[in-house]
């Protein structure tokens, strides 16, 4: 009877100690207003959550795949990237920014991300979200000039009437002076 | 008719000639515009010039490191033009509203000292500058104006199906060069 109550209290305690595991969720997403257009860059934003209890160890993000070198170029940053430890409860973020070079359509996929619960450990994958289909034309020469550019015509306009009211308020001042001058010269003749 | 009223006839003719020809070397003389006049409308050909450089390169989105010679080289070209288009509006302004004061502005050729008379000479000067800040300032008011206007109407209506500084160039040099032609025209 003692033994079984031994056997079990152990068996209790392997079932209700918390066992240290991490766990990622990771979010892809573009930061653009407007769809970008061929030689346009446009940003991809990483964003991987450690929802877990535990820290992560060796975490690896791969999206090569999604960005082929031959129709995209990268600008200051690298799309792989890893992270030696990413704590639990607790996020990282990796920001690619891209210029795709010819017209054309592309379904962005998730990106996979490797990563290991313990520093020694087994290789596990999560997989990010995606962004779908995008399609890529270029830029026609009207497209800005349709656009509203508000505040760059409120810039010009104002810059515009500064400058032409400096040579107007000079033609008031010179018109009054003038009347008098030629009032005076006329009288004396 | 005698000798003698023949030889008077023969005497204002060619007094009358001389004054033609002495107020036509003046006019020659006042239609180059000094060297102050001409860094002034220099100055403010600049600045006109500059204004559309900015919608430029911000609506077209020109590289504005990149084509900084180009917009100084083609600024300065167009400030030339117009600085001509501008002294022939303010000569002709000048001779207008010289001509409607009233006022004789020539000088009186006679040895006698007229009483006031250097204070009368005095007055006329103070005159004649106002008039000639006068014409200065609509000159630039109203060339600046249509330049202005006729920039914007081929940058974003007529040129615009050009590659940005080709539109950039044309825009400008048509503007400024229409700006000088028509204010040819009013002097001649």
């Amino acid at each position: 009877m003692k033994i079984l109550f031994v056997i079990l209290l152990l068996l209790a305690s392997l079932v209700f100690t918390e066992v240290e595991q991490g766990n990622l969720i990771v979010e892809k997403d573009i930061l653009v207003t407007t769809l970008p257009h061929t030689e346009e860059e446009f940003t991809i934003l990483y964003t991987l959550y450690n929802v877990g209890n535990g820290p992560v160890y060796d975490v690896r993000l791969q999206d090569s795949d999604n960005f082929p070198k031959d129709k995209y170029s990268t600008e200051l940053s690298q799309i792989d990237t890893n992270w030696d430890q990413i704590e639990a409860e607790s996020n990282a973020t990796h920001a690619v920014i891209l210029k795709r070079h010819s017209v054309g359509s592309d379904f962005l996929g998730p990106a996979t991300v490797l990563f290991k619960n313990t520093p020694n450990g087994q290789d596990l994958t999560s997989t990010s979200t995606y962004i779908g289909r995008l399609n890529f034309t270029p830029k026609s020469p009207g497209e800005s000039r349709k656009s509203p550019n508000w505040e760059h015509w409120i810039i010009f306009s104002v810059v515009a009437a500064l400058v032409l009211v400096i040579p107007f308020l000079l033609f008031k001042k010179s018109e009054k002076k003038k009347k008098r001058l030629a009032m005076n010269l006329r009288k004396k003749k | 008719m005698s000798t003698k009223n023949k030889r008077k006839k023969k005497q204002r003719e060619e007094l009358a000639f001389r004054e033609v020809e002495r107020e036509r070397a003046q006019t020659l003389r006042l239609r180059k515009p000094t060297t102050k006049q001409r860094m002034l409308y220099f100055f403010v050909g600049l600045i006109m010039n500059a204004l559309p450089t900015y919608l430029f390169f911000s609506i077209y989105e020109m590289d504005l490191l990149k084509s900084l010679p180009l917009f100084g080289f083609v600024s300065i070209i167009c400030s030339i033009i117009l600085s001509m288009g501008y002294h022939n509006v303010s000569f002709f302004l000048k001779h207008r509203l010289l001509k409607k004061t009233g006022v004789n502005f020539q000088k009186q050729r006679t040895k006698k000292k007229v009483a006031g008379g250097e204070r009368e000479e005095r007055q006329k000067k103070q005159l004649e500058s106002s008039i000639t800040t006068q014409a200065v300032s609509l000159s630039l008011l109203y060339n600046s104006l249509f330049f202005l206007v006729i920039v914007l109407i081929f940058a974003f209506y007529i040129t615009w199906i050009f590659e940005a500084h080709a539109n950039y160039i044309l825009s400008l040099a048509v503007a400024s060069s229409i700006v000088t032609y028509i204010s040819s025209t009013k002097i001649q």
